[in-house]
């Protein structure tokens, strides 16, 4: 860190004097320049729209699918397998956790199990799941889960390993209830390690569904962006990521907001 | 005491294990067929197929080459995609730690195209570059560029600045800073990058097998999906079990013999 702002204290005026733009204007100028760009050569002729496509034809493809309607029920779809697949994670993924930590035979027995599930591709299960499962949403939310549950147990696991044991042990003394140790101790803790997990989980998780969708599906983005791409839409492809960066973000940006309202501590 | 208690519990656990694993074979095979599972649901060897015939598929397509044929295209396309999108991602976390500003305008634009389920463009590259190895090799490698960029990068800003000043005190030239101080410090977390990303670029391979291929391990488990023929699912995930751990098997070997000075884990 201190190497950072060292060097950042050294060089910052000098790359003023240089540039003379704020670091965001520069930042803002630079993907207009690449967007111009694209548009430029689709419109100059040097590359052909129907492959290249170009930043108008995707903004109006964007605005058609918004105004006529037809994304909402894709779109709802999508996102919402990944917020159930996400929440369901995180509460089997916290009590698989706890249950680990709380037991350790149950762990060393689990333990080789584990470990050889999260080594293989957990995409690799998802033909199975929805062979199982049947085409829809509960296949979708089955497979985002067993991408995602891994990584709030194991760090549901690693935070309490990291609790103080003297600490714990301070507050059996003064005579502290299961309850209230978890209360005080265990569940401050483990919220900054859960938030860490659901950083990571969000984009599994929509990863987990899109997937599902290619495998087999009859809505959502992941479906629509396997039907561009096999109808050779490039338009209808790059709005489709469009909308699913745009979506990935906002989904971040709330549950920070979330983050910041419910556990202030944790940041 | 609690090291004999947890080497007890240890010994337990591996009893517990090995029973539940043949007491779950053996209730696989006896359950499907005429067995007990026809009681909740009907036919279950066509959902879940069994052991013996899962292992005779596996043996049938060990012994006609056709697995290691899948095996050696989904490997094939995992590591090229791997060496390309590491060579890349190296070259450009480089050239990011050549100048502050390029690093500071450039990071936010890294982390939101990382942000990006690069995955949803598994049928975009299978649409581009057809349905051979070179859609999966390019699909690993926008997501490999990544993890190579935030590691060079992370990595080359981790460097001891005493430890820089002292080297170009004595006068080392650019060559010898290049070769005593940055390529160990980055081989240290080329490693890690290397274990991310492997199972990353395996899941990509796999994914982009499953929109449109010919062969490979994703191939056979979207087959016996299209077909279904359990027993191809299920030698196909264990294939790829194993192959998984293989690899990362292989990573941590070469790990401890080309950098013995780090202690793996």
């Amino acid at each position: 860190m201190s190497v950072m702002s060292v060097s950042s204290e050294r060089k910052a005026p000098m790359a003023k004097m240089r540039f003379g733009l704020g670091l965001s204007a520069s930042r803002l100028l630079l993907i207009a320049a690449v967007l111009a760009l694209w548009q430029l050569a689709v419109s100059a002729g040097w590359m052909e729209p129907a492959t290249m496509s170009s930043p108008v034809l995707v903004g109006r493809r964007l605005y058609e699918m918004f105004a006529s309607g037809m994304i909402w029920p894709h779109l709802f779809d999508t996102l919402g397998a990944a917020v159930i697949a996400l929440a369901l994670s995180a509460l089997v993924g916290l009590a698989l956790g706890m249950a680990l930590y709380r037991w350790p035979l149950l762990e060393a027995t689990l333990n080789p199990l584990l470990v050889a599930i999260n080594g293989i591709p957990r995409v690799a299960f998802g033909p199975l799941i929805v062979l199982f499962l049947g085409v829809g949403i509960t296949a979708k939310v089955a497979l985002a889960v067993s991408i995602a549950l891994f990584v709030f147990t194991t760090n549901v696991l690693e935070g309490m390993r990291q609790i103080d044991p003297m600490l714990r042990r301070h507050f059996l003394l003064m005579g502290a209830g299961r309850w209230q140790t978890f209360r005080m101790v265990t569940g401050p803790s483990l919220v900054t390690w859960m938030w860490a997990a659901v950083d990571l989980a969000i984009g599994l998780c929509l990863i987990g569904v899109i997937i599902c969708e290619f495998i087999s599906s009859t809505s959502g983005l992941g479906h629509l962006i396997s039907a561009a791409s096999m109808g050779f839409d490039t338009t209808g492809v790059v709005a489709l990521l469009v909308i699913i960066v745009t979506a990935t973000v906002i989904f971040r940006i709330a549950l920070i907001a979330l983050r910041s309202w419910l556990a202030p501590w944790s940041k | 005491m609690t090291t004999l208690a947890a080497q007890s519990t240890r010994r337990t656990a591996r009893y517990i294990q090995l029973a539940a694993v043949a007491a779950f074979l053996v209730a696989w095979e006896t359950g499907t067929g005429n067995g007990w599972m026809n009681a909740f649901i009907e036919s279950p060897t066509f959902w879940f197929s069994t052991p013996s015939a899962i292992g005779t598929l596996f043996w049938k397509l060990t012994l006609n080459g056709q697995l290691l044929n899948h095996v050696w295209l989904t490997v094939s396309a995992t590591l090229i995609g791997l060496a390309i999108g590491a060579a890349i991602g190296t070259a450009l976390g480089i050239l990011m730690s050549l100048s502050d500003w390029l690093e500071k305008l450039f990071d936010p634009i890294w982390s939101a195209m990382n942000a990006l389920p690069k995955i949803a463009l598994a049928p975009a590259f299978a649409a581009a570059l057809g349905i051979g190895i070179a859609s999966k090799a390019a699909l690993a490698v926008t997501i490999v560029v990544f993890v190579f960029l935030f590691n060079t990068v992370a990595g080359l800003k981790g460097i001891d600045p005493v430890v820089r000043s002292n080297l170009r005190l004595m006068g080392a030239s650019r060559w010898q800073m290049l070769k005593m101080l940055m390529l160990p410090q980055l081989a240290r977390w080329h490693y890690g990058a290397l274990r991310i990303s492997l199972g990353l670029a395996l899941t990509a391979v796999v994914v982009g097998e499953f929109v449109a291929a010919r062969g490979g391990v994703g191939f056979i488990i979207q087959y016996g999906f299209g077909t279904f023929n359990v027993a191809w699912c299920y030698v196909g995930i264990i294939v790829l079990g194993v192959l998984a751990l293989v690899l990362d098997g292989l990573l941590r070997w070469g790990q401890s013999r080309l950098s013995p000075w780090e202690t793996t884990r």
